[in-house]
Order: structure tokens, then C-alpha cells, then sequence
């Protein structure tokens, strides 16, 4: 009876993901990567990945076996090497570059355009102002008027010398289909130092600017930590 | 009869592995101590990358887990009487099973693999394979959801819905019907463990998962990269005309590689986009992105893809135009 090498690998590789996942679960770090309506593949993964590996235990030492194979350790390092990264990249964020890659289809209108249906009762928020934009009618629905006070932290994502637009990633499955929401911050002149991916908490009244688009002029912009939450 | 498999050639181990291995800790090393991790485009890669893996492994798992039942303990005789309806009746019935299977495409992947392995047709675990992704009750469901709020969400779960089902139909009744385009890559270890049912059933779920695995962690570095380098709103001008909307949109869904359980949630960012381009997005996306061109390779042989493409891309732009005209 000896080690069965090929099974010893599966289980490593089956062990090695649970526990990842089994540490996004415990430490909260699942919210950098998943959006909510996923958050539950996290302790579903770790479970099954877990109990796929156990299951492997009574066959680790196992009755004549083949050696491991080039093949078996080539694919195991393949399937381990995004735990590399992690450790490698331990805290990664979208920041403004993501933000200048990641589709945001609003702010053209034209034919085709459809926003969806609002009418809540909670604060204006980056979504609200986003298609606000896009649509008076939504404009109207979502309480998107001027003068209306609005709270937003979100990070800088491009900077002018009149304003600032700051940014927040609306994730619905995983970082994969993040969406930017921006909200345009027009600045007086004794405002500015402000640097892009700096995260700032923004409180202001809702304003049109020259072309009549919904902005924010900020009665108080402060620089904050970045949340543990990056994501509406 | 079971489907001639075609294995996978295996090398024996050497010490290159261990140096790969020693490589592979400097390297990590060399980024924390540089920084170089902290480069925008570096953690913009790392973060979707790794979320896209994260995501698909435990439904690969589940796919596995199925996909090892079905050889272990489905009886041969239940696979044959499948196998004697005509094919008539098994594509579309293959189809619909997809109903009762609700797993995204990662898990639809290695159980065709396994039907065809144990000698269903393959346009029947083509069909599928490619319907369970769009029909499943969870993605059908979620599209209903993220669509309600626009007031065209019976439209578009019954869109989906059909237009997936006759992709799927038409798909596996082409591409099934020429066993030159599908040649069933083995998995490098599709043994039995211990020689009893338990170690056999335990070799299957981790030599699918092992070989399933690596593919999805290679398609999702390709999709991350494809994200980090290429802005996405170059096909935000390609909105107003449907046809060129419909196949911008399957061309960024291809990019994507979304999941089909949460798609429609960033499909209906697509504003400037008509319902039809959308349902393009929806339909194509989980029959048709990079994570799942590298597990169709895998799986499949190399001339599984284009083949697909070719099906694909008509039927798709097809039902998105008569879509719009029914909509509209």
C-alpha cells in the first residue's frame, strides 16, 4: 500500500480551492469579488469543493497505482495558479481604469433607449443620476430634481479642473460584469487636490449644468478610506 | 454502443515540475516585494479573473459530480433506451431536459460529455448542453427579474426561452449529425480508483473536475485580459441599427463570458441598446463566450467551435429581428 499520487493531486488541488473559498467566506473578502445574488456560490464552493475533497481521503492510499503523470501536475499548477495570483494581488480593486474600460452605455439616447421603471422612496443615488440622464421621465420617477440633497462615496474616476466624476461599480453576478455609475462633482475654485481612485464622500444639492445634464454641487466633499463594500 | 473517445497522451513527471513550482513562488514573491501587483491593469486582470473562476469552479464541480453518476451508476439499459428514440424525438427532448437542470454552462459541459460517452447521440447531449444554460428555471427567472422593472419582462423570458430552445435544437441536429466535428477528448485519468463503485465514482468527479477546471482558469485569464485591454463602450456608436447592435452585443457577450444565472442583470445596462440586441446578448452569451470556447476545445475537438459559430450566429440575429418586429 502506498500513496496514491495521482488522486494525492486531485485532492491537493480539490483542498487547496475549498479553503480559498472557505477564507473569502470567513474574512468577508467574497464582496471584492462576487455581487450579491452570488455571494452563496462562496459557501456552497467551499462545501462541495471540501466534501469533493474528503471524499478523495479512503482512495489516497490506495492498491497499486500509476505514477503522476507530467500531464496531472501541468493541469493541477494551471487550476492553482489564480490562487497565485491572489497571493500575488492579495487586495485588487476596479478603479478608474476599469472604469474607463468597462461598458457604460448610458448618455446617448437615441431609438432604442430603455431605462428602467423607478419610483422609490430612498435617497437618490449613482444609478438614479446615471440614467436620470438618460431620461427625464425616469428623472421625474426617481426624485431626481434640482435641489434635491444627495449623500454619495464613491472614487474619483476622471478629474477637470471644474469637476470631478466620481464613480461606483454596480456588480450583479461577479467583478466580470461590473457596470460604472458616475455622478458628475462640479468644483468651486478653492476646491481641487483631489487625485483619481482617491475615494471621496460627497454631500450636495442635485444642479444642471451648461449642458443640461444632472450634476452635484458639493457642500462638502471628504477624502475617505476606500469601503469594504467597493460596490453599490 | 458507446462514442469512440480519443485519449489525451500522458508524459511521465519530471523535475521540471518542481522548478516550475519553485519559478512560479519567486515570481509571487517579486510582485509583492515590487508592487508591480499594485499596477491598475494588473489588479483590473487579477480581480476578474479570479471572481470569473471563483464563480464557475463549484458549478464545474456539480457538472462533474453528475457527470460521474451518469458512468457510474446509471445502468447501461437506461442510456440504451434513451439511445433507441428516434432522433426526432431525443434533440428537443434533450432540450427541454434542460429545464430541470438548473446549473450555468460550466456544469452543462462535462455531463454532455459524459451522455455522449455512454452513448447518448451527440445532437441529443448537444442540445442539451447548450439549452440548460438559457432555459434552466434560475435563468429564467433572474431575466424576469432584472427586466420586470422596464415592463417587458414576460417578453423576454419567453424570448430567451424559445429562441435558446431552437439554437439548442439547431445546433445539436448540425452539428451532431457529422461525428467528425465531434471528437470526445478523454480525460488524461478516466480510470477507477480502487477498482469498487465509491473509488470509481470519486476518480470520475475529480479527473473531469481536474481536466474542466484548467480550462475554465485559461478562458477566464483570456476573458480578463480581453476586459483589461479593450474598452467595451468602441460598440456603444454600433446602437442604433439592429443588426449591428445584435452582433456587437454577441461579440462583447463572447468577451464577457458572463454567467447565464446573472447576464440579464448587465444586459439591461445596455440602455442605448434595443430589447432584440439584448436578447441576442442573453441568447448568445451562454452558448457562446471565451471560457467556453476553450471547454468546447477540450472537450469537443477543434472543430467544434467555428462549427457552433457558424450555427449560432444566424439563428441568433434571425430571432433577434423577428423579436423586435413582434415587440414592436
Amino acid at each position: 500500500m502506498r500513496l496514491d499520487g495521482r488522486i494525492a493531486v486531485r485532492f491537493v488541488l480539490l483542498l487547496a480551492w475549498a479553503s480559498f473559498l472557505a477564507w473569502l467566506w470567513f474574512s468577508g473578502e467574497m464582496v471584492r469579488y462576487l455581487g450579491p445574488r452570488t455571494y452563496w456560490v462562496i459557501p456552497f464552493g467551499a462545501l462541495t469543493l471540501g466534501g469533493a475533497a474528503l471524499a478523495h481521503l479512503p482512495w489516497l492510499r490506495g492498491g497499486p497505482s500509476e505514477p503522476v503523470r507530467r500531464s496531472d501536475l501541468v493541469s493541477g499548477l494551471i487550476v492553482v495558479a489564480p490562487l497565485l495570483l491572489v497571493l500575488a494581488v492579495p487586495q485588487p480593486d476596479l478603479g478608474s481604469l476599469a472604469a474607463s474600460r468597462k461598458a457604460s452605455f448610458g448618455g446617448g439616447g437615441g431609438p432604442a433607449l430603455i431605462v428602467p421603471g423607478a419610483g422609490h422612496d430612498g435617497e437618490v443615488a449613482f444609478i438614479d443620476l446615471s440614467y436620470a440622464n438618460e431620461s427625464e421621465e425616469y428623472a421625474l420617477k426617481a426624485g431626481v430634481v434640482e435641489d434635491e440633497i444627495v449623500h454619495l462615496t464613491g472614487f474619483v474616476s476622471e478629474v477637470s479642473p471644474d469637476r470631478v466624476r466620481l464613480t461606483r461599480f454596480y456588480v450583479s453576478c461577479c467583478a466580470a460584469d461590473a457596470v460604472p455609475y458616475s455622478a458628475d462633482i462640479l468644483l468651486s475654485p478653492r476646491m481641487g487636490g483631489y487625485s483619481q481612485d482617491q475615494w471621496l464622500r460627497v454631500r450636495g444639492r442635485i444642479a444642471k449644468d451648461d449642458d443640461g445634464r444632472y450634476v452635484v454641487e458639493p457642500t462638502m466633499i471628504e477624502p475617505v478610506a476606500g469601503p469594504r463594500d467597493p460596490y453599490l | 454502443m458507446a462514442y469512440q473517445q480519443v485519449a489525451v497522451p500522458a508524459r511521465s513527471t519530471t523535475p521540471g515540475v518542481l522548478i516550475g513550482v519553485a519559478g512560479l513562488t519567486v515570481l509571487v514573491l517579486a510582485v509583492r516585494v515590487t508592487g508591480a501587483g499594485e499596477a491598475p491593469a494588473v489588479e483590473i486582470f487579477a480581480l476578474i479573473a479570479t471572481s470569473i473562476i471563483v464563480e464557475a469552479l463549484p458549478f464545474v464541480l456539480l457538472g462533474s459530480l453528475v457527470s460521474a453518476l451518469i458512468e457510474v451508476y446509471v445502468p447501461e439499459r437506461a442510456l440504451d433506451r434513451i439511445a433507441g428514440f428516434p432522433l426526432s424525438v431525443q434533440i428537443p427532448g434533450a432540450a427541454l431536459g434542460g429545464l430541470a437542470f438548473p446549473v450555468c454552462e460550466c456544469g452543462s459541459v462535462p455531463v454532455a460529455r459524459r451522455l455522449i460517452a455512454r452513448g447518448v447521440h451527440p445532437s441529443a447531449a448537444v442540445a442539451f448542453m447548450l439549452a440548460a444554460p438559457i432555459v434552466n428555471p434560475v435563468v429564467l427567472l433572474s431575466t424576469w427579474i432584472a427586466y420586470r422593472g422596464f415592463g417587458i419582462g414576460p417578453q423576454m423570458v419567453g424570448g430567451r426561452a424559445l429562441l435558446g430552445l431552437v439554437v439548442a435544437v439547431a445546433a445539436g441536429w448540425a452539428l451532431g449529425a457529422d461525428r467528425a466535428t465531434i471528437v470526445l477528448k478523454r480525460a488524461p485519468s478516466d480510470e477507477h480508483a480502487g477498482g469498487s463503485r465509491g473509488g470509481g465514482f470519486v476518480a470520475h468527479l475529480s479527473s473531469e473536475f481536474a481536466y474542466m477546471a484548467k480550462f475554465v482558469v485559461i478562458g477566464a485569464a483570456l476573458a480578463a485580459a480581453l476586459q483589461t485591454i479593450v474598452p467595451q463602450n468602441i460598440i456603444a456608436g454600433l446602437a442604433s441599427n439592429t443588426v449591428i447592435a445584435s452582433l456587437a452585443l454577441m461579440a462583447l457577450a463572447f468577451v464577457l463570458s458572463l454567467c447565464s444565472e446573472a447576464d440579464a442583470f448587465v444586459a439591461i445596462s445596455f440602455t442605448q441598446f434595443s430589447p432584440a440586441a439584448q436578447l441576442a446578448f442573453l441568447v448568445s452569451g451562454p452558448v457562446l463566450d471565451t471560457k467556453l470556447g476553450f471547454l468546447y476545445g477540450a472537450s469537443f475537438g477543434v472543430r467544434f467551435v467555428p462549427r457552433l459559430i457558424m450555427v449560432v450566429v444566424p439563428i441568433v440575429l434571425a430571432g433577434a429581428l423577428w423579436f423586435e418586429v413582434l415587440i414592436t
